[in-house]
């Protein structure tokens, strides 16, 4: 299990390595550079700007550029200063990750109850009425853009019926409470869950039809084991294995669906801080983030494979 | 029709082997195809419409979808304004019969801006499935012919793309080109990235259909690889691959609207599906229409790309036709 692990981990490591090289390459490759905001100022002279191109180094060739980015980062954690803020990239998502941590946490606890337990639902009344309606709903789930559904749960549930809160963590100029926060988490996380509660729960529904259609779940029957013990200990586990696939291959997904229910819902997380670096230019901030994300993907991925060996050992041996 | 392929009698789908004893009457023909004969074609249209007609959801998609794309194409005749018409006396109108989506905050006319937007959101739509489909099958198809280290980097680039933030990544391109990006770079932007899936399904399928001795024939015959990839091997992949384009059509059109949302996609003043939401939050209150309805066309079309993928795994998988 130790060596499956380590493989994984090594594995993972060019992947961010050249994420993080071609946005770099690109980020090098826009007209003007970097400073392409400074030029467009008539007040900074063309020597402001060569000055300013040397301070920050842009004058060294792009891979020269990388390797001292790259150094840094990984020696020291620093991921430069925003172009905008003057602030050190790195503390400026230290403080938005927690934010975006909790809503996907929360996102991602909600899909896993509902989407399995729907699948689970659906698999065993299948063909029924209530599997149709799970089956029509869950189509609809997969089908609708994250911040359309966003949009419009803050047309009812906040401008219509005055029930929850549309932006931000907290009420403001109120105490906190535990209550107060939750209230603000909830429809963000439902908007960002909903796509896959949806998918998870038609993955299960199909995966353990096919589990169930099985001999050996025949067996298990004629042995006398009871309904439950069927469904739980021999199927669920079992039909369980590729849909653990799919949620980890959704990972990625859930992260960029916070970009945007984050930006709708201002909430204060690393996709509103990726947003508002877009909409400055802020090149050092986006790159810091999209290198942060795609460890962290890369770590995701990485802990749905190794559950994924501890659950199938087929999985474990064979590599 | 795209439905009659030959795929539908692929041997290596563990069907019957009728196809490859066709081809062995004409041995010495390069048209070796594996392709069904004319009368076969017949059939296979009529299979498709008999199980179209028995599944309801399917026909109802395939309508709401054709009316979709009629609408898109005929957008300047479906309504008297014209879609960037600003009428500043016509702002935030409801609903009505002069017009049936409103107006927005321009007062423009949203029905004819919905269907303008149409055509753009199923443009990009295509034309990002056409570069995956082309990148994608371009990948299997050499990926899975020749195997070995060839196989084992472009499948590597695969499980790296799927493992990048590719949604930050085009938001970070987008923003990189930006503020004059082109439709075309947006529909290049997503294509490249939604091609993974398809290099997949190629690659699996080329790979098990180049064991088949109608391949050995054809290098027997001295055919290019070229040759034998593109008309003896890609023609089997052709049911996975419409199914995985129908969703990845659902995909781009989702990505595209996303971007357009968020100010990186389809700049205004062209209408998209997308871009036409930009600014509906702050009208949300006042005027719900302008949010409602370019984003319930997302829905619809998205919905029936969904519906109409599901109908055609189901319909072409050889499992379920031997089954009816």
């Amino acid at each position: 299990m130790l060596r499956f692990f380590v493989k994984r981990t090594i594995a993972i490591i060019p992947l961010v390595l050249l994420v993080s090289l071609i946005c770099f390459a690109l980020m090098q490759a826009t007209p003007g550079g970097p400073v392409a905001v400074l030029t467009d100022n008539p007040m900074v002279g063309p020597e402001d700007v060569a000055r300013i191109r040397a301070n920050f180094g842009f004058d060294r060739p792009v891979i020269v550029q990388y390797g001292l980015w790259l150094k840094r980062v990984l020696f020291h954690g620093d991921f430069g200063h925003s172009y905008v803020t003057g602030e050190p990239v790195i503390e400026m998502i230290w403080q938005r990750l927690p934010a975006t941590l909790e809503l996907m946490g929360a996102a991602f606890l909600l899909a896993f109850l509902f989407g399995l337990s729907g699948g689970i639902v659906a698999a065993l009344k299948r063909y029924t009425k209530f599997d149709s309606v799970i089956m029509l709903v869950t189509l609809f789930g997969i089908s609708i853009p994250v911040f359309w559904l966003g949009l419009m749960s803050m047309m009812l549930f906040t401008v219509k019926w005055r029930l929850l809160p549309s932006a931000g963590m907290f009420a403001l100029g109120v105490p906190f409470s535990v209550l107060d926060h939750l209230r603000h988490l909830l429809m963000p996380a439902l908007v960002l869950s909903l796509l896959f509660i949806a998918s998870w729960s038609r993955y299960m529904r199909a995966s353990l039809s096919d589990v169930l259609a099985m001999n050996y779940i025949n067996v298990a029957r004629a042995k006398g084991a009871t309904r439950g013990s069927v469904v739980f200990r021999h199927a669920v586990r079992n039909a369980a294995i590729p849909v653990l696939t799919v949620i980890a291959l959704n990972l990625p997904a859930l992260f960029t669906g916070s970009i945007i229910t984050e930006t709708i819902f201002a909430w204060p997380g690393m996709g509103r801080l990726f947003y508002d670096g877009l909409l400055r230019q802020d090149y050092t901030r986006l790159m810091g983030i999209i290198f942060i994300a795609s460890a962290l993907i890369a770590v995701l991925n990485l802990i749905a494979d190794t559950i994924y060996g501890i659950l199938d050992p087929r999985i474990r041996l064979a590599r | 029709m795209a439905f009659s392929t030959p795929v539908l009698d692929s041997p290596a789908k563990g069907g019957s082997r009728r196809t490859v004893v066709v081809q062995t009457v004409h041995p010495l023909r390069d048209t070796l195809r594996s392709s069904p004969t004319r009368a076969s074609r017949g059939r296979e249209h009529n299979y498709f419409s008999s199980v179209l007609r028995r599944s309801p959801l399917a026909y109802a998609a395939l309508i709401v979808m054709s009316l979709v794309v009629l609408g898109a194409v005929f957008a300047p005749l479906m309504s008297p304004y014209h879609k960037d018409k600003i009428d500043l006396t016509r702002q935030y109108l409801p609903p009505s019969l002069d017009h049936p989506f409103g107006t927005d905050d321009l007062g423009r006319d949203i029905f004819v801006r919905v269907m303008h937007g149409g055509r753009i959101s199923l443009a990009v739509g295509f034309l990002a499935m056409l570069v995956a489909l082309l990148i994608g099958v371009a990948a299997g198809g050499v990926a899975g012919y020749y195997g070995g280290w060839v196989d084992t980097v472009l499948m590597r680039a695969v499980d790296l793309m799927l493992a990048v933030p590719v949604f930050f990544v085009i938001l970070f391109l987008s923003s990189v080109v930006s503020p004059k990006i082109s439709i075309v770079a947006v529909c290049l932007m997503i294509g490249c990235t939604q091609w993974m899936e398809v290099a997949r399904l190629v690659r699996a399928v080329v790979m098990t259909t180049k064991e088949h001795e109608f391949v050995d024939a054809a290098r027997t015959l001295g055919l290019p690889d070229r040759r034998i990839i593109v008309r003896h091997l890609l023609p089997h992949t052709t049911a996975p691959v419409l199914v995985a384009v129908t969703l990845g059509l659902a995909q781009a059109i989702i990505i595209e609207s996303g971007l357009s949302f968020l100010g990186f996609g389809v700049q205004p003043p062209t209408p998209s599906w997308g871009a036409m939401l930009q600014n509906a939050q702050s009208y949300l209150s006042d005027c719900p229409w302008i949010a409602i309805f370019p984003g319930l066309m997302i829905c619809l079309t998205v919905v029936c790309c969904n519906v109409l993928a599901d109908f055609l795994g189901e319909a072409m998988s050889p499992a379920r036709r031997a089954a009816r």
